[in-house]
């Protein structure tokens, strides 16, 4: 009578190579998985870098946008200040208030100091003591609306080719040619904040272990109230 | 072997979910992202798009400096008159179409020109990309400058986006009229005088003691000496600038000039006699006269001509005993020009239309404005007087109605203006291209002139030695009002104050 089960068992060569093939298996599909796992954590982290310094970059934008001059003791500009880790100017857009709050960003806590490296990005917002006409744009009579650091891991250097943060442009010569300015200083009548269109390059530093450069938001901004 | 198939399959089914998974969440990551892009792109394509609409408007307010009372715009929300006692009281006017001119105060509507019910966005043709999706709408409104430049709201909106954008802008020309003095040569103020307006010398500015300057002083040359009183924040500014006044050319590239000016009195010349307004060019006249009234609520002018051969200081006294015929009467032209190629002569006291202005009494029939005037006489090749021989008013102080004086050579005031009650009082913008303003002899003993406007003159002129008092008010409307086709210092208008604002209730409909 022919039996209907088989009772013989796998040969030592068999288990061999099944063990060795699924094995092989096992590693690839989690090499894949894994693989895929690190990708999709790295890609949030990616969005999550580029998702905190889209709208700091679009609120600086708004703000220096509509910068505007205060009337001041001397001739003013919409910008105070500006230097490759600097900019300070005037904007009207957060207060119900007669006159333009002053609006201060500046890299703090850079890893390499004055040579720049990774910085935070930090806010200061003053609005003026309109007790006085014209109002006083001091900061020792200003009041501090808020300081707050907006951004970290912004990469600096005060090389404008390399990585200025801020700068500014103005057209000078016949034909007129688009020159960099990467610093000016209203207070100082020959260093006057006279450029119309300001440069921010935003590089902000990915987590270390993900082994990429800086990304880098651009922009250029008009400023409307500027003649 | 059939159960180790089956192992496989389930191991191949869960490899394929695995990767499925890491997929999607992939996928909703690059989706997030795009996303983030593709909506602060959108964003910045509806400010760009409402901020071309926002220069459109102003390039239409170089043309036509007045045209927010001409025109609702078509970009404009359907307008409702609010001016008590205006025609129109009450009126829809739908975009596109044009304003009486007499309602200078109104309301907003949704435009909704084809009465579905529906708002309807404006789409200029440049932003049009109608089934795209991409397309830019826009809504604006427009405050008058009553009490301030004009002001525009821009709303836009892209495709059928749910974003929307709102800017603003307070938008103003700097024609000459802003200044309340501007002279080429040395301006000085006496003891206690005050100065309202921004005064502009090509040399020097001095100001005697207790003197009081409420707006910013320029002199190409020096500041020789300071008011007692910088009052409301004014500052002043001098060729030299020094530490304690700033560089005139900070605010001004250039010095002024007054041989700049003909190109834009040309174009008040090409206005008047071929594009609508009152032209006045009769080769056998010697002499213009217009009388400014106003009859049954609308502005009103009565002009005559002269053809008396005399010569020319001869009008500046004798206007009145001159021969007159009437050349006709007209309402103040819409587009507020006006120009005679002969002197032109401003009032008759003694016309039959038009009234004694109550708080002037003088029982002498005053010049009485409603409307906007600029009214020019001559050219640069054939120089003009404007000799003034009433006191002018405006009809209503408060309204956006003003008068200019131009003269392509000087202005001149006729002592006999002056009248009884021994006061003249001049509302208006006054250019004298060529020379200065004078007075043609003297006034009645201890007699007084009150000017409320702007005076630019390229000499000083000898007005001192003529009437005893003098008080030089400046009309504070003329920093935000130009009177029509008055010469500019730019060529562009320029915003004041750009901004983003948060949406008005209407627009997140």
């Amino acid at each position: 009578m022919k039996r209907f089960h088989d009772d013989r068992g796998f040969t030592l060569v068999e288990m061999s190579v099944t063990v060795l093939l699924t094995a092989i298996t096992l590693a690839s599909v989690a090499t894949i998985v894994v693989g895929l796992l690190n990708d999709v954590s790295r890609q949030q982290r990616i969005s999550e870098v580029e998702g905190e310094a889209r709208p700091v970059l679009e609120s600086i934008v708004v703000e220096l946008r509509q910068a505007k001059a205060p009337k001041t003791i001397s001739a003013s500009r919409p910008v105070e200040e500006l230097d490759w880790d600097k900019i300070v100017f005037y904007s009207d857009r957060r207060l119900p208030h007669p006159a333009p709050e002053m609006y201060d960003y500046e890299l703090i806590n850079c890893t390499n100091g004055t040579d720049g490296g990774v910085c935070d990005l930090q806010e200061t917002i003053y609005s003026a003591d309109t007790s006085s006409v014209p109002p006083n744009y001091t900061f020792d009579d200003m009041d501090l609306v808020s300081q707050r650091v907006v951004l970290s891991g912004v990469v600096a250097d005060p090389d404008l080719s390399v990585g200025s943060t801020f700068s500014s442009v103005t057209w000078t010569g016949d034909p007129a040619a688009r020159t960099a300015v990467t610093s000016c200083d209203t207070s100082i009548p020959s260093k006057r904040c006279d450029a119309t269109l300001i440069v921010i390059d935003l590089r902000v530093q990915y987590p270390s272990e993900l082994g990429f450069e800086p990304y880098l938001l651009h922009e250029e901004v008009r400023l409307r109230n500027a003649s | 072997m059939r159960r180790e198939r089956g192992a496989a399959l389930a191991t191949v089914v869960m490899l394929v979910m695995f990767v499925s998974l890491a997929v999607i969440l992939l996928l909703k990551v690059a989706t997030s992202q795009y996303q983030q892009s593709r909506a602060q792109e959108r964003e910045d394509v509806v400010v760009a798009g409402a901020e071309a609409i926002l220069d459109r408007y102003a390039a239409k307010l170089t043309i036509d400096s007045r045209y927010y009372l001409h025109w609702v715009d078509e970009a404009e929300r359907a307008r409702v008159c609010e001016t008590v006692g205006a025609p129109t009281y009450g009126d829809v006017v739908q975009p596109g179409h044009a304003w009486d001119e007499r309602c200078d105060t109104w309301s907003y509507q949704d435009p909704d020109p084809n009465g579905d019910g529906v708002t309807d966005w404006f789409v200029h043709p440049v932003l049009d990309a109608t089934g795209t999706n991409n397309d830019i709408g826009v809504l604006l409104e427009v405050t008058p400058p009553l009490s301030g430049p004009v002001g525009v709201l821009v709303v836009g909106k892209r495709g059928s986006s749910i974003q929307r954008r709102a800017i603003t802008a307070s938008i103003h020309a700097t024609p000459l009229s802003e200044f309340y003095r501007v002279t080429q040569g040395d301006l000085s103020y006496g003891a206690y005088a005050e100065t309202f307006g921004k005064i502009y010398s090509g040399a020097d500015v001095d100001f005697g003691g207790s003197t009081t300057a409420h707006a910013d002083v320029y002199a190409e040359g020096r500041i020789t000496s300071a008011p007692t009183v910088w009052a409301d924040g004014a500052q002043g500014y001098q060729g030299a600038p020094s530490s304690t006044y700033g560089d005139i050319r900070d605010v001004y590239p250039q010095p002024l000039n007054f041989s700049d000016f003909w190109d834009d009195l040309d174009l008040i010349y090409q206005s008047a006699c071929e594009s609508g307004g009152i032209c006045l060019d009769d080769a056998d006249a010697r002499a213009w006269r217009v009388q400014a009234y106003v009859s049954g609520g609308v502005g009103k002018l009565r002009i005559w001509k002269s053809t008396s051969s005399h010569n020319e200081t001869w009008w500046w006294t004798n206007a009145d005993s001159a021969s007159w015929t009437v050349w006709g009467t007209v309402d103040v032209p819409r587009n507020g020009t006006l120009w005679a190629n002969a002197h032109l002569i401003v009032g008759d006291q003694s016309s039959p239309v038009g009234v004694d202005v109550p708080e002037d009494g003088d029982s002498l029939i005053d010049f009485v404005l409603k409307g906007s005037l600029t009214m020019y006489a001559g050219s640069s090749s054939a120089p003009r007087n404007v000799i003034i021989t009433a006191d002018t008013f405006y009809d209503d102080p408060d309204s956006l109605d003003i008068l200019a004086l131009i003269a392509s050579d000087e202005i001149v005031i006729d002592p006999g203006a002056v009248g009884l009650d021994k006061e003249l009082t001049i509302n208006a913008a006054m250019l004298g291209q060529s020379n200065a303003w004078r007075f043609a002899g003297d006034a009645p003993r201890d007699s007084t002139l009150n000017t409320y406007g702007s005076i630019a003159t390229p000499n000083v002129g000898d007005i001192a030695g003529h009437i005893k008092y003098r008080n030089y008010g400046f009309d504070p409307r003329l920093e935000y009002i130009r009177p029509p086709m008055y010469p500019l210092l730019d060529t562009d208008w320029s915003y004041d104050d750009w901004r983003e604002v948060k949406l008005p209730d209407w627009a997140r409909l």
